[in-house]
């Protein structure tokens, strides 16, 4: 239980940001755990008990939103060239994280996931594309357009 | 400051909810469940599971065995109810009583095969069946419709052998009940002797 105890309020956050609804996301980290005991004796690195758990949980959030089918973006996902990079343009004291938050969690689940992964989960685009099923590129592309309608959001509320 | 740069150093701070105490409370008791279930030795839990499915199908084949016993009972017994009718002939008759008896020695009484049993001892039949049924309802002395039917064919019955075993039926059952017809026959000028003899020694054994 102390292992609980230390990491279920990190792993319910990581859940959420991929869930989007409490209770799953409560039942997702506890899955994620009894999965997790049922298996340490695979952990070779006590150390990385954290990292380890984390993986388990987002494997297990993304397995949920597969049997719930809301992963069925990933077939429709097809590489579009965009190679505009854009330059990011916003000043320290402009940004607030309770608005970035909330501009993530209105991102479509396509752009969401991928800008969580990347940005807060450390996932590289090779790893989130493993993890998906879906091309680097692919992943990369969507990032960048995500990551473009997160910034047209936050400018607007700013612009408000 | 670029967006990706602000998320990065400030991801610590996106971790602000917190799981609710109460689900944690219901882990603590699904763990406890599911790891100790989980710790168990594979050889173990397959025996555990292969117990039980030899247990399951134990019962399934047993309750068939059973269920298959209980339909052949079933229809001897009916075969027997039938033996008894009053088409038959009285030696065949005889012969499904003694085979009751036989066969359902120190068992529960069965109500059809009591049915069939009254009728011969209300009907005209031979008076060797009527005794032989007398006999066979002695076994369930405990039974109040076998002492009522018992009482009811002391008050009818004009043979005076059926009679005489029916007085002595009532005198072992201590019937109460069956003063009044034994006083009737005592009174009726139609008895013979032997039996109002009987019937004044029962009556007078019930009285003490």
């Amino acid at each position: 239980m102390q292992v609980y105890l230390m990491y279920k309020d990190m792993l319910y956050n990581v859940s959420l940001r991929i869930i989007k609804n409490k209770h799953d996301a409560q039942d997702t980290v506890h899955d994620a755990f009894i999965k997790a005991f049922q298996n340490i004796s695979k952990l070779e690195d006590d150390l990385n008990l954290g990292a380890w758990l984390k993986r388990i949980v987002i494997n297990c959030s993304l397995d949920f939103l597969r049997k719930k089918k809301k992963l069925g973006w990933l077939q429709y996902s097809v590489e579009i060239q965009d190679n505009e990079e854009e330059a990011d343009d916003f000043e320290d004291m402009t940004l607030k994280v309770e608005d970035v938050k909330k501009a993530i969690e209105g991102l479509k689940d396509k752009y969401r996931i991928i800008i969580v992964l990347y940005l807060i989960e450390d996932y590289t685009h090779k790893e989130i594309a493993e993890q998906l099923g879906l091309n680097e590129s692919t992943v990369r592309n969507q990032y960048r357009r995500g990551k473009h309608l997160l910034k047209q959001q936050l400018k607007n509320k700013l612009v408000v | 400051m670029s967006l990706e740069r602000f998320i990065k150093n400030h991801k610590n701070e996106f971790d602000d909810e917190k799981m609710p105490n109460l689900a944690s409370l219901d882990f603590e008791a699904r763990i406890k469940k599911e790891l100790h279930y989980s710790n168990q030795p594979k050889r173990l839990r397959f025996l555990r599971s292969f117990s039980i499915a030899a247990s399951i199908l134990l019962l399934v084949t047993l309750g068939y065995v059973f269920n298959q016993n209980r339909v052949e009972d079933l229809k001897i017994r009916d075969n027997l109810v039938l033996a008894l009718g009053e088409n038959q002939t009285n030696s065949t008759r005889l012969e499904a009583i003694y085979e009751i008896e036989d066969r359902y020695d120190n068992q529960e009484e069965d109500e059809k095969i009591l049915e069939a049993f009254f009728k011969i001892l209300k009907g005209d039949s031979n008076s060797n069946s009527k005794i032989a049924v007398i006999d066979a309802l002695l076994n369930f002395p405990d039974n109040p419709s076998v002492r009522n039917n018992i009482i009811e064919a002391l008050a009818n019955e004009k043979e005076p052998l059926v009679q005489l075993k029916l007085i002595k039926s009532v005198t072992l059952l201590r019937e109460q009940r069956a003063k009044a017809s034994l006083q009737q026959i005592i009174e009726n000028n139609e008895s013979l002797p032997l039996v109002k003899g009987n019937a004044s020694a029962s009556l007078a054994m019930l009285n003490q």
